[in-house]
Parts: C-alpha cells; structure tokens; sequence
C-alpha cells in the first residue's frame, strides 16, 4: 500500500509562523519532536524572541489524526480551563486550525516548562533511588487526588465534556462511550472481547463516590517532572469526567514503583475516598480495552488507508491489540475482583486487603 | 539450496536488528519503526508455519458452532439469516482452499460468532444457569484463544514501538 509522506515543520516555518502570531520577530534556535508521542506529534522549541530566549510546546495532530477519539479542541479547552485551577499545566497560549501551518493540521501552542518527562535515576538500585521512589509515587498520589477533588463544574468542565448524571452511573458511563466506539468502528471480528464485554458490563461497579475530573493518560512518562515534585501535568488528551480510580488503572506502572497497598492508601488520605476492590478491580480490566480501542479503531485504518506511515501502526493495531485482549479475557465468567487479584499475581492480595478496611 | 520462510526472516529480523537498530539513537523514531518491523517479522515467523492448519481448525470448530447455534430456538431472524448465508458461502473442503478463502471464511465465522454475542440477551451472572449454546460459545473462545495467542505470545512482548 502506498504511504502518503508526513510534512514535519521546519524551524523556518515554525520561526514565520510565531513571528506572526506573536507579532514580533521570532528566530527559532532548536526544534524536536518528542519521542514517544503516538497519539499527537508534539514538538519543543527554543526561540529568541526580542533577544531573550523563549521555550514552547506546539502540539499536533498527526496527518492522519489523532490516535484517541477527542479532538485537540478538547485538550486545549482542558488545558485553559486547568491553567486557571490549582492544578499544575504549563500555560495554554493559543489553539488553531485550518492555517497556513502543519498543513492545516490542528495544533495549540503553550509553554515550555522546565522539566523531564521522567524523574532522574528513578531506578537505581540505592537508598537514594527508593527514597526517590517513594518521593515520585507520594506525589503523583497527590496530585491524582488534586484533579479529582477538584470543583470541575465551578471552572466549566462540564460545558465541553459531558458527566456523568450521578456518582453511580460514572464507570457505566465511560463503559457505554467506549463500548459503542468499539462496536461502531472496530477492524475484524472480536468474539472474545464480545463475551468480555458482556462480563464486565454485568459487574459495573456503583459505588463511585464522587464524579471527578479524570486525567486519562498519566505516569512517568507524561507529567513533567523536577527532581521528586511534578511542575506541569501533561497529555490531557484522554480527560473526561468520571471515576477517578481509572487513573490509578492507568498510572503506567508509577503506583508499583513501591508498595502498591501503600501507593493507594495514601491516594484514599489525599482524595478522602475509599478505593474499594470493584472500583480498581473493573478499572484494571477496562483500561487494556480503552487501549484496544485507541490501536484498532483509531491508529489501524489510517495505516491501511495510507494516510500514516508509522509502521507502529501496524505492531500496535494487530499484536498489541490481541495482547491487550489477553489481559481482558479473564474476566470472563469470573468474578472480577477474584479474576484481577489472581491476574496480578497476588495470592495475598491488596485488593482483598482494600476490601477489608472498607 | 532451499531456505524456509522461517530462515529467510530470521536473516532479515538479525540484520535489522544488529547492523541497523544498533545504529540508530533508541529514543528515535527510526529505532522505533525498526523495532515495530521486528515484532512484525516475530509474528510473521510463527504464524506462517501454522497459519493454514490454524485456520482449519477455527474453521471446523467455527462451523459446528454455527450451525448448533442456527439449531437454537431463540435466535432472531437476523442472526438466522446472517449464520445460514455464512455456512452456504463457505461450505466445501476445506482442505482444499487457498489461505485467502480460508482467512475470509474464518472472517466470516468470526463475525457471526461476535454479533451472536453481542446480541445475546441471556444474562452473565456467576449464579445464573447458563444455556447450552452459551457454554458452547465460551468453550469455542477459549480454544480460539489459544490458539491465536500461541502465534503472538512472543511477537506482543516485544517493544510496542
């Protein structure tokens, strides 16, 4: 199949296209884009703008789109509305689209911040590493539970996102969104993620207590971060409004850098919520599948149309997706907190331990 | 001299591994499109081997469960016709057709398989007496299963890009 090439933007035409939005003259001294970054192309510069230098972030989406079912538009509006909230992001400048810039593509620009995407020597084998270890978990911790107490409705989250109607019906909510994008859209047939669905459905936890504003994508690898403390949360390309327990789910490995019981006991004293075993347990299974849903349905058919010549697309949409199905199929016939507890490995599990200190 | 499928890729997948991946920053996109192209060709290694008698046996198991699910008395219409039109297009010997009708064949079955599923009103619960049908469908699964997931087991933990 034939591949349509992808345009990156060159310093002179990132230089051009400041110069002109900020209506003074910019001289781009270094460009590049991140690696990984799959679902949008994010690209750092330097600048001199009036002989001082100036760090940006331009985001993109890629020639073929984006990897996840929002927009860009949404993560911009996420991003205004968080820069105005307790919550660490650097600071959103501009969102646009259909310019004479990335090929129309839309993109938003914001700043800088200086940071890494993973705290340094977060894996040595010392007394310093574990001391950092637990530094980065407590805060992360900290500042899961910062987003998800946060009063989204006085910034106007729910303008642009819709909520779900009661605490209740949160991860039922996300299930019928995700599910019916699935349904509509996937590439071959999928009886085992069928049965699998069918298995989670009829154990949709209830007891969500609180609709939070969820993050999506977070961990090491997507906050930035200096020395043990995160400055700017990033990659709000997932959020949506919900169970915050999907983000422990989705943390990315950060919550196993220590003792994971420990992890979330300190997350349920900073949030004020109990994390009970159903919560987690339908959270762990159901992430894997929102996964499958980002590879097959939205980074597949590009590749096959020729409008993404990233040959991931492929490894991901095919093998990673059947891999991911693995992990979900337990569930079926069983029940989830008991299918989780023995998917983890863990034979004195924290999650039964979770669901004693309700 | 003959070389197998399985040399011919192993040949490819060493020299993209040792004479251009080493070449290459990790952190790069074209490490990252050649470590895709090796789980590809992982995959590729264990799948072709199997691939046809694979696909004849989730043929076989597909159409006995097809047709013992068009043998149920609660179907709908829709998945009636939609089981009855797969069987008619691709009944005959199995043995006998190319991979391409095989894999449209098993496509096919596949399809009808999930729809029954998905369509299904009988409800999962760990308590409830399960059909006969039902019990069928989740023996089928976790056959297919297995299956599959011999060809991906070693390709899926490779780096994901």
């Amino acid at each position: 199949m034939s591949q349509t090439p992808i345009h990156d933007p060159s310093r002179a035409d990132v230089s051009a296209y400041l110069s002109k939005r900020l209506a003074t003259p910019v001289t781009v001294t270094s460009l590049r884009k991140t690696f990984p970054g799959i679902s949008r192309e994010t690209w750092l510069v330097t600048a001199s703008v009036l002989g001082a230098e100036s760090g940006f972030v331009v985001r993109i989406d890629p020639p073929s789109g984006p990897s996840v079912p929002q927009s860009l538009r949404h993560e911009w509006e996420v991003y205004s509305r968080l820069w105005r909230s307790p919550i660490p992001v650097a600071e959103p400048l501009w969102y646009d689209e259909a310019i004479d810039f990335a090929d129309g593509r839309p993109h938003m620009v914001r700043r800088l911040i200086d940071g890494a995407t993973s705290p340094p020597d977060l894996l040595a084998q010392t007394d310093e590493g574990a001391r950092r270890r637990r530094a980065v978990v407590f805060e992360h911790m900290e500042k899961l539970a910062a987003v998800h107490t946060l009063d989204w409705k006085s910034y106007g989250f729910d303008t642009f996102i819709d909520a779900p109607a009661e605490p209740a019906d949160a991860l039922a909510a996300d299930f019928r969104y995700w599910k019916s994008l699935w349904t509509s859209f996937h590439v071959d047939p999928f009886p085992l993620t069928a049965e699998a669905l069918a298995w989670l459905e009829s154990q949709l936890p209830t007891d969500t207590p609180r609709i939070s504003l969820v993050k999506g994508n977070n961990g090491i690898g997507e906050e930035i971060w200096k020395d043990d403390k995160i400055v700017a949360m990033s990659d709000w390309e997932l959020a949506s409004l919900g169970d915050g327990v999907l983000d422990l789910a989705f943390s990315q490995g950060t919550l196993d850098l220590i003792d994971r019981r420990e992890a979330i006991r300190y997350y349920e004293q900073c949030v004020g919520d109990k994390v009970s075993p159903e919560r987690i347990a339908f959270a762990s299974f159901w992430i894997p599948f929102k996964a499958m849903v980002c590879l097959n349905v939205y980074r597949l058919p590009p590749f096959f149309a020729g409008r993404d010549n990233r040959i991931s697309a492929l490894s991901n949409g095919m093998l990673s997706v059947r891999w991911l199905e693995s992990r979900l199929a337990p569930c079926i016939g069983r029940n989830i907190v008991d299918a989780w507890r023995e998917q983890a490995g863990e034979s004195a599990s924290i999650y039964a331990e979770l669901g004693t200190a309700r | 001299m003959s070389v197998s499928s399985s040399q011919l890729i192993s040949a490819i997948a060493h020299s993209l591994e040792h004479e251009v991946l080493t070449q290459l920053p990790p952190a790069s996109w074209g490490a990252s499109n050649v470590r895709s192209c090796l789980a590809l060709l992982a995959y590729l290694q264990d799948r072709i081997p199997v691939e046809m008698q694979l696909l004849r046996e989730d043929n076989a198991d597909l159409r006995t469960l097809c047709s013992d699910a068009l043998a149920s008395t609660d179907l709908d219409t829709t998945r009636k016709t939609q089981l009855e039109a797969a069987l008619v297009q691709h009944e005959g010997d199995h043995d006998a057709l190319s991979i391409d009708t095989l894999r449209a064949a098993n496509d096919s079955y596949r399809k009808c398989v999930e729809d029954l599923i998905a369509n299904s009103s009988e409800k999962r619960s760990l308590t409830a007496e399960r059909s006969p049908l039902s019990i069928r469908v989740r023996a089928y699964l976790l056959r297919a299963h297995e299956r599959e997931y011999a060809t991906i087991a070693r390709s899926a933990m490779m780096a994901p890009f």
